[in-house]
């Protein structure tokens, strides 16, 4: 392998995992902080893809899908905490899960009742379009905007999670609740933020998504397994553990790529195998 | 989960049959009352039920095509003298072969069908054919390709209407060194059909002196393609032209990816097997695909007198829903059951005299002329079809390469069929 060839793979690696970031870190934070491993997760992302790709079709506006899209999603994660999560706080896992896999089953035929079968994928401003050469590597414009954008969001995320006054009562409710709940904090409007926040987060992935691949109505299920594979990698409830667990994964993808076409997917797997067998609580686990 | 989305596409579905047979009427009365010629419009014929068992995917991952075959079905019977006696019993394969078959032998056992139209995955008409073969029922596929079912497992009562892999690659080798040149990188999703497309086309290309200047084959099933492209950059000969087969959700984002990466912008040019640029991907593909080709034996939107007909019967009944290979393939295999029909003065339960009509049958339809093979499987018009895009929507340009079937004998892998086997 080349130099350039080496370089290349790393950027679409480092890209393809920073996509995967926005998909995983919402599932991550909501398990770490509220208990409730959202099944629905993938489901909010594809969502945010057909609501983009329809506010596009309709307005010819990319950024109005960007900006609407997440707001949309945030809406609907709200109706969905208010509605059922929240009724199921303090109960097992099994219990949410079983809870939000019903919902994704709801939401897939939704969608398919909504806009069909058929495939779709967002329209890129022509601005985004083709790529530019960076010291000989084709690189689509728009992924390297995605790259710059999820580094800025990972970082805003970081920042507030680690720094703000919000950010302290949920990395305090990752290890107790019912202390932060003690120094008179309301942690259930905590968690209907956090979830609506982390909604909207997974709609902003989808539009992305949408725009760099197909959109369908099975889509929920591959980006469900996506955000599963870098958490049990990186570790439940860890947001660190989501950022690293998706570049390990984009990585993976990509050099596994090259290195045996064939066996791309089944990187992927054994890395988790691997993982799963040395660290059972993944890299950076909080629990 | 795949059941209750079967349960919600099959409710979608008989909701819109609704809409359909209101319709339909309109339709059929416009074909008449024009004297559009063709046996399909003949007088209606009076008499029993001609009960017509339909298995296709309404969910799964064909679920896509499933509704729009079966809507074309239907549309050549509306327009037929066999319009009131038809009924149609459908069922949703749920892209899966073990449901297919049961489903197959659910409609011919408890809904008393007298023939079958058959799924759509290459996986899933074998599944269905050996649990009719015994039986001897007859099974129709419009869509289904398997190359094995006009081969070693081919039956008197099993008919191909559509293609295999071996007669959608084959024919664009020669036309590929002619209108690309002679090198070649091979590219396909990592399974069974991917794999077949370009075997058989290295071989046929080979032996007129192409050559294979790289390949890669990446899994079923892959949204990312950025690790692969640049081996495509990287390959020691620039090809002049990149071959292979993805399908449906692989196809959209390959040739998106093909293009974000540059690589048509530096003048790849993507030919893609099997109408995998089948014009109900282009929107979801868009600028990235124009230019680019695939083969397929259906042109949708091609300016022939069957598919004038066609169309206009197609855009009365769903007005404004695309025409696509699917709807037109669902219209040629109901425009070969009524031919078949025909021949047995309307006696759907002949099976006897439908499996001896089938076995010779020569028919037109939209797609062209037709007509049965001696293993059962028709020899079809072949395109090479390029995207274009005209007043705004993105349609096809057909160069058509010939008529093939599928051959057999013991030198091909599918082997020999006991009925005969074409000589291409």
């Amino acid at each position: 392998m080349t130099f350039s060839t080496l370089m290349t793979v790393l950027l679409y690696g480092v890209t393809i995992g920073a996509t995967y970031t926005l998909i995983a870190s919402g599932l991550s934070i909501v398990f770490g902080v509220m208990g409730v491993l959202n099944f629905a997760h993938g489901s909010f992302v594809m969502l945010g893809a057909y609501t983009g790709f329809t506010i596009v079709r309709l307005t010819g506006n990319f950024w109005l899908a960007f900006a609407i899209a997440p707001l949309i999603i945030a809406l609907l994660g709200g109706i969905v905490e208010k509605l059922m999560v929240s009724r199921l706080y303090g109960k097992d896992i099994p219990s949410t899960l079983f809870l939000t896999f019903g919902l994704s089953m709801v939401f897939s035929n939704a969608v398919l009742l909504l806009w069909g079968g058929s495939s779709y994928s967002i329209q890129l401003p022509s601005y985004f379009r083709g790529f530019i050469n960076l010291f000989g590597i084709y690189y689509p414009k728009f992924r390297l905007f995605v790259l710059i954008f999820s580094c800025v969001l990972v970082g805003v995320m970081w920042l507030f999670l680690s720094r703000s006054r919000w950010g302290l009562p949920i990395r305090a409710g990752l290890f107790d609740l019912e202390t932060v709940e003690a120094f008179g904090i309301n942690i259930y409007r905590v968690f209907s933020i956090l979830f609506i926040v982390c909604s909207a987060i997974a709609a902003v992935a989808g539009v992305i998504i949408g725009a760099m691949r197909s959109i369908n109505p099975m889509m929920d299920l591959d980006l469900i397994n996506v955000a599963l594979i870098v958490i049990v990698i990186g570790g439940l409830g860890s947001f660190k553990g989501a950022l690293i667990g998706s570049l390990i994964l984009g990585l993976a993808e990509a050099f596994g790529a090259q290195a045996a076409p064939g066996f791309a997917k089944f990187t992927t797997w054994l890395i988790m195998a691997g993982v799963l067998l040395l660290r059972p609580k993944g890299l950076f686990s909080e629990h | 989960m795949a059941k209750d989305k079967g349960e919600r596409a099959l409710k979608k579905d008989l909701m819109s049959r609704r809409d359909f047979m209101k319709t339909i009427g309109v339709a059929g009365g416009a074909a008449l009352m024009t004297g559009l010629p063709g046996p399909l419009y003949s007088a209606q014929a009076a008499g029993p039920e001609i009960r017509i068992g339909h298995v296709t995917a309404l969910s799964g991952v064909s679920s896509d095509m499933g509704p729009l075959l079966d809507k074309g079905l239907r549309l050549a019977f509306s327009l037929s003298k066999y319009k009131d006696r038809a009924k149609f019993f459908l069922e949703d394969s749920q892209s899966k072969p073990d449901v297919a078959a049961q489903k197959a032998l659910k409609l011919y056992e408890k809904d008393n069908v007298h023939l079958l139209l058959g799924p759509i995955l290459g996986n899933e008409s074998p599944a269905v054919a050996a649990v009719l073969k015994p039986k001897k029922k007859i099974l129709l596929e419009a869509y289904g390709a398997n190359a094995y079912l006009v081969g070693k497992d081919c039956s008197p009562y099993t008919f191909m209407l559509g293609h295999t892999s071996y007669n959608m690659s084959v024919p664009l080798a020669p036309w590929f060194l002619k209108t690309l040149g002679k090198k070649v990188f091979l590219v396909g999703a990592d399974y069974r059909t991917g794999r077949d497309v370009a075997l058989y086309f290295r071989e046929a290309f080979e032996k007129i002196g192409g050559k294979v200047v790289g390949e890669f084959y990446s899994p079923l099933g892959s949204s990312e393609y950025a690790p692969y492209l640049p081996q495509i950059r990287n390959a020691k000969e620039k090809p002049d032209g990149v071959f292979g087969f993805y399908i449906a959700q692989d196809c959209i984002n390959f040739v998106r990816q093909f293009e974000e990466f540059g690589l048509k912008k530096d003048g790849y040019v993507y030919v893609n097997a099997i109408g995998g640029l089948g014009i109900q991907y282009l929107d979801a593909m868009g600028e990235a695909a124009v230019g680019f080709y695939d083969s397929f034996h259906t042109v949708p939107y091609a300016d022939t007198p069957q598919n004038r007909i066609f169309m206009a019967a197609w855009q009365k009944a769903y007005p404004g829903q695309i025409i696509d290979e699917a709807c037109m393939g669902g219209f040629d295999a109901g425009t070969c059951i009524i031919k078949a029909l025909d021949a047995v003065q309307g006696d759907s339960t002949n099976t006897e005299g439908l499996v001896s009509v089938l076995h010779k049958i020569e028919y037109e339809s939209p797609r062209g002329k037709v007509r049965m093979g001696p293993n059962n499987g028709t020899i079809v018009p072949v395109y090479a079809r390029k995207v274009v895009k005209k007043d705004g929507k993105y349609r096809h340009e057909g160069t058509f390469l010939g008529y093939y079937g599928t051959p057999c004998g013991p030198q091909y892998e599918w082997g020999a069929c006991s009925l005969g086997c074409p000589s291409s």
